[in-house]
């Protein structure tokens, strides 16, 4: 006779306490699964400015590398780089800073990732004179941002025979990371291939960029490689020919957005929703409808709705006198386009009922200026558009076709040298010249300020960027004529930009 | 005590079984007599269709055949128990799920549940009483009953139970998550209704949204030139619509679905010059979409290889956060379906493959209807022709009357039947036609009031402005119109909306040669399952309906296959029309009115038209082509203004 046979109240019990452990084990594991390959941590910024310039906007998730490969990259490649790194392409440190300005960081599935935010092509820089230190100008075109190099730097590295699992490990010894045993094994296995495998995949997709000219510092191709990395839109000469495939443009400058809502935004002016917008950019940037970091954008939308205009340094520099004639000649020719400073004096007046024409479209037969951005936004285009974000709320619903090119307020107008979409005049002096009296070639590079003509000063030579106006989207026509106040007097002009600087 | 009590309980159970399988024998000669001795009318009587009665006879048999498996278990029941079980699982049982599934899920005329009512019905109580007689013999068995013995019994009916509810949970979820219809949002706006509202085709042919959306971007290489998305097929896409126009989004289960709708190939667009933005024309003549372009993408797509789950879901789930469960639909049901039907329609469609293509702005509108709904034999003939635009239908609207031939060859003499039959080609299913019923009548009305925009072409623009007009050419041409083609192209001229013979016209005759007598028989009697749709005005005519020309500056090319590129060139003796021209650009011609149908980007983004395939011929209509240089401009300066 069994004598420790168990009793039922015992086998009920026993079996309870194996059910209670087993969901016990099954809610740890789901915990534990949803920590590390579900959920995705970021850093927090107290400061509004601080977020901007180093927050995450969901990027990295996608489009980003592991922070020690990218740090190990300018190592692996210095004879491409340079003894700077990333500083050759225009990325922009701070002291005391180990990622550039405008990369931002997120741990995805255990691993930390960096990629872009708004910041990178959104962050400027002057220096009052040759030699003196750059300062930064948050929230204006990252006029040395060469965007275009860094970009096929990395469709290069990804044919590289240098990228091997083996040279990224020692590269990330040598750019002082640690990785420990552990993850290098995941490095070696997997890390270093979906990496190489990243960067081959966008090699393809963005073979056009080898039949575009280079865009050059501080500009971008917005729309072109936006059709072939969001819908796969064909993009060899068949397709699409030299003029629309070469809409590079300078950047924008991003400071008070709040007056901008309604406007006509981006330099063809397809789109007047602020929010659709930086969810279009962000797409730019690397995050995906799945990745974005909505409450981040946001943020930062908040913080740039009312984010000012840099004054201009020199403001005691002024000459008041021609500042009066110049505020009367602005009044009458450029004003009903582009608003102007407030009467009350409380900055600038972007009153679209005042001023008739600001931030409203004008066909590209009466300004005239270079073609190819606006060839490059296409009617098929637009309509794919409407896909994005598809199954939100926020799924595109405002971009459309346009025939030209926006009237933009001009708030701190000096700061955002080159001039026109395509930055294809230096200074606003040279802006006021009729096109064949503007430089046909001119260097961008330096953020030297011309602080009379306003605008960089062009200097050759070492890295400077040679900007050729006969190529094609690089054109220095338009925006000219008596209209347009390139046959006023030199009195004039010189007052013209004077005022201006007040801006 | 309890075990006599039992053993009187086996009796009568065995009783009450016999009696079941004797009842259900009974009920199945009830139905098979019917099946072997007059098929057709037994089933007309449950409203299912047969156009082969040796099957159902067939069918007759068997389960006379099958019925005849069940005697023994009526006879001796404890020899012969399996039989008892067998005839419950699968025989009943599984007839049960068979006629529950083809009429929930694959929407087969509802008299079949009357199958599932006889097998069911039978099926259950036999069960029922096998079951409590097992209980009773095991009680009586042990002599002694004791309730635990009792509870074996309703165990058996649990599983019983469970199984028959497993069943029906499994159709009822599977109708649920796939089939069931939620309505579309209202649209109230006629044109609204009819761009991007569903005409009830989604089962027949809706695409799951998520497989749509991802469609173009990995198979772009599918698409025809310029292969920019949905837009490459021709289709206009308004600023931030969800859809392009003539794609309908409609939800069945927990599944959105986009399908097309008339608005697919009735819409026009046009651009006064090249570098402007296309306008639409609500309605229009189709005149750059490429609706074989759509049917040639989605038979390449089934056949590719990288039409597979793995490939579709990372599609999707990069651009939206698919919910686990509409994961698992896609990967395990939607995608493999889809490719299947995809698949299914390329071989629907074979038949294309072997006759000139459509082209943009063209359509064989009723080959695809005549082969499959009408089942018509696959014949050599070509139907190919231009989109109509749908306007100025005001006029003809009474239905049947002599003056209302619709479609090029008057096929049909009422609009609410064209419009039905649209839909119908289009894969408006029966069941689904309750729903949309008033949208139809919605579209039908709104047909019948859209007019075609403005002419851009006017005396008032300065002169020397490409579409200026010369007043005095006008009112010129307006003369000339009077005299030599009012007759039928005038509203009010006697032949306006006849058919004209094609002796007469001496067009190309492919189209007429396509509709048939027997196609115009069937479609006069056409039903799905038992639903006679009451089709009254087909008829099979030998000639081209003369229309009213308003809008004819937007609806080139000319005559019913698109043969003449321009109005100038129609006015020209068939000797001097283009033998070879592009179709598909929608920038106007200012000078010979229509499109401009040469040069390079008539060719980049047209489709060639070459007047010597079959079915192409620029012939006939030589109306006009004798009068003098003078009079043609004046003629062609008043067409372009109406």
């Amino acid at each position: 006779m069994d004598l420790d046979r168990l009793t039922p109240v015992e086998v009920a019990r026993r079996r309870n306490k194996r059910i209670r452990w087993t969901i016990i084990l099954l809610v740890l594991i789901g915990v534990v699964y949803y920590a590390v390959f579900e959920k995705t941590y970021v850093v927090a910024y107290d400061s509004d400015l601080e977020h901007f310039k180093y927050g995450s906007i969901g990027s990295e998730t996608a489009s980003g590398v592991p922070y020690w490969i990218f740090q190990a990259l300018p190592v692996l490649f210095e004879d491409k780089l340079g003894p700077g790194g990333y500083k050759s392409f225009g990325f922009l440190y701070e002291p005391g800073q180990d990622l550039p300005i405008g990369v931002s960081r997120r741990v995805v599935q255990g691993i930390e990732r960096v990629w872009l935010n708004c910041a990178v092509c959104h962050t400027g820089t002057y220096r009052e004179n040759d030699g003196d230190e750059s300062k930064l100008i948050i929230g204006a075109p990252a006029n040395n941002l060469r965007l275009f190099e860094f970009i096929q730097f990395l469709r290069e590295a990804a044919i590289d025979n240098r990228f091997s699992a083996d040279n990224v490990l020692q590269a990330i010894e040598q750019a002082g990371g640690d990785l420990g045993w552990f993850r290098r094994f995941i490095y070696r296995t997997f890390v270093v291939k979906r990496v190489g495998d990243g960067l081959l995949e966008l090699r393809q997709q963005l073979a056009f960029m080898e039949r575009q000219h280079d865009w050059g510092p501080g500009r971008v191709d917005t729309f072109n490689p936006y059709k072939a990395i969001q819908f796969n839109f064909p993009m060899g000469p068949e397709y699409i020919g030299d003029k629309a495939l070469n809409g590079a443009s300078d950047y924008p400058s991003i400071w008070q957005q709040r007056p901008r809502e309604g406007m006509q935004l981006h330099w063809d002016g397809n789109n007047t929703s602020v929010a659709e917008r930086n969810l279009s950019a962000a797409l730019g940037a690397g995050v995906t409808p799945v990745t974005v970091d909505r409450p981040s954008i946001q943020r930062i939308e908040r913080w740039l709705s009312d984010w000012p205009a840099p004054a201009y340094p020199k403001r005691d520099q002024l000459d008041a006198a021609s500042i009066r004639h110049g505020k009367r000649l602005y009044g009458e020719y450029c004003a009903s386009c582009h608003g102007a400073m407030s009467a009350k004096g409380d900055g600038y007046d972007y009153d679209t009922r005042r001023y008739s024409g600001l931030g409203k479209v004008v066909p590209l037969r009466l300004i005239g200026t270079d073609p190819g951005r606006v060839l490059s936004y296409t009617e098929g285009f637009a309509g794919a558009q409407n896909m994005l974000y598809a199954g939100y709320p926020w799924r595109f619903q405002q971009f459309r076709k346009t025939e030209g090119y926006a009237n933009q307020p001009l708030d701190g107008i000096w700061a955002r040298s080159p001039y026109l979409h395509n930055g294809s005049v230096p200074t606003l002096r040279d802006l006021l010249e009729p096109a064949d009296k503007r430089p046909a070639v001119f260097y961008r590079g330096s953020d030297v300020f011309d602080w009379k003509r306003v605008g960089y000063k062009s200097i050759g030579g070492g890295s400077a960027f040679r900007f050729d106006t006969a190529l094609p989207g690089n054109s220095n026509e338009g925006h000219d004529g008596p209209r347009y106040g390139t046959a006023l007097s030199e009195r004039d002009k010189v007052a013209l930009v004077e005022y201006m600087k007040t801006f | 005590m309890h075990g006599a009590v039992a053993v009187s309980e086996v009796e009568q159970r065995t009783r009450q079984h016999t009696i079941a399988i004797w009842v259900g024998i009974a009920l199945n000669l009830c139905f098979i007599i019917p099946l072997l001795f007059v098929p057709t009318w037994f089933l007309g009587l449950f409203g299912v269709p047969l156009r082969e009665p040796t099957w159902a006879r067939f069918t007759g048999l068997l389960v006379l055949i099958i019925s005849c498996f069940y005697v023994p278990a009526a006879v001796d029941l404890v020899r012969y128990r399996v039989i008892a079980w067998l005839a419950i699982v699968p025989s009943r049982s599984f007839g049960t799920l068979f006629f529950l599934t083809i009429v929930f899920v694959f929407e087969q005329p509802k008299g079949f549940l009357a199958g599932a009512l006889l097998d069911g019905g039978v099926g259950l109580v036999t069960l029922y009483f096998l079951v409590r007689l097992t209980a009773a013999e095991r009680a009586a068995r042990a002599g002694a009953a004791s309730t635990g013995d009792r509870r074996m019994g309703t165990h058996a009916l649990k599983v019983a139970g469970a199984i028959v509810g497993l069943a029906v949970a499994l159709v009822l979820g599977t109708w649920l998550l796939l089939f069931r219809s939620v309505p579309q949002p209202k649209l109230l706006d006629p044109l609204a209704a009819f761009n991007y509202g569903s005409i009830g085709n989604e089962s027949a042919q809706g695409l799951p949204y998520w497989i749509w959306r991802v469609l173009p971007k990995v198979f772009s290489d599918h698409l025809p030139y310029p292969r920019n998305g949905w837009s490459s097929l021709g289709l206009y896409w308004e600023a931030g619509s969800e859809l392009p126009v003539g794609l309908s989004k409609k939800t069945l289960g927990v599944i959105p679905r986009v399908s097309i709708n008339c608005a697919f190939c009735h819409q026009g667009s046009y651009r006064l010059v090249g570098e402007d933005s296309s306008r639409l024309i609500p309605g229009g003549a189709g005149t750059r979409v490429s609706p074989q372009a759509y049917l040639r993408f989605l038979e390449r797509v089934g056949k590719d290889a990288r039409f597979n789950a793995d490939r579709i879901l990372e599609e999707i789930e990069a651009i939206y956060d698919l919910p686990w469960w509409e994961s698992i639909l896609y990967r395990f049901v939607l995608v493999p379906f889809t490719r299947r039907a995809l698949q299914e329609q390329a071989t629907l469609y074979a038949w294309t493959y072997d006759r000139p293509a459509w082209g943009r702005g063209r359509i064989d509108p009723f080959n695809p209807v005549k082969f499959t709904l009408l089942e018509q034999p696959i014949d050599d003939t070509i139907g190919n022709s231009d989109i109509m635009p749908l306007w100025s239908l005001a006029a003809v609207a009474h239905d049947g009357g002599a003056r209302s031939a619709l479609h090029w060859d008057g096929l049909n003499t009422s609009l609410h039947e064209v419009v039905l039959a649209g839909a119908i080609g289009d894969g408006l299913s029966h069941k689904a036609y309750a729903e949309v019923e008033e949208r139809l009548t919605l579209i039908e009305n709104w047909i019948r009031l859209q007019q075609p925009p403005a002419s851009p072409f006017s005396p008032d623009r300065p002169p020397g402005d490409p579409y200026y007009v010369d007043p005095e050419a006008v009112v010129d041409g307006r003369r000339v119109f009077a005299k030599s083609c009012a007759e039928c192209h005038d509203p009010h001229g006697p032949r306006h909306r006849t058919v004209i013979p094609v002796q007469e016209m001496g067009t190309d005759r492919h189209r007429l040669d396509m509709w048939t007598e027997a196609a115009k028989d069937r479609y006069l009697d056409y039903r799905s399952g038992s639903y006679d749709w009451g089709f009254e005005h087909f008829q099979n005519v030998d000639g081209y309906v003369a229309t009213a020309l308003s809008g004819v500056w937007a609806r080139g090319p000319y005559l019913h296959n698109g043969s003449v590129p321009t109005l100038w060139d129609l006015l020209q003796p068939v000797a001097k029309r283009p033998t070879r021209f592009y179709r598909g650009l929608d920038v106007v011609d200012p000078d010979k009115g229509g499109f401009i149908a040469h040069g390079a980007e008539a060719q980049r983004l047209g489709t060639l038209y070459d007047v010597s395939e079959p079915g192409n011929a620029n012939v006939g209509h030589t109306w006009g082509t004798e009068l003098s240089v003078a009079d043609k401009l004046a003629l062609l300066a008043y067409l372009k203004t109406l």
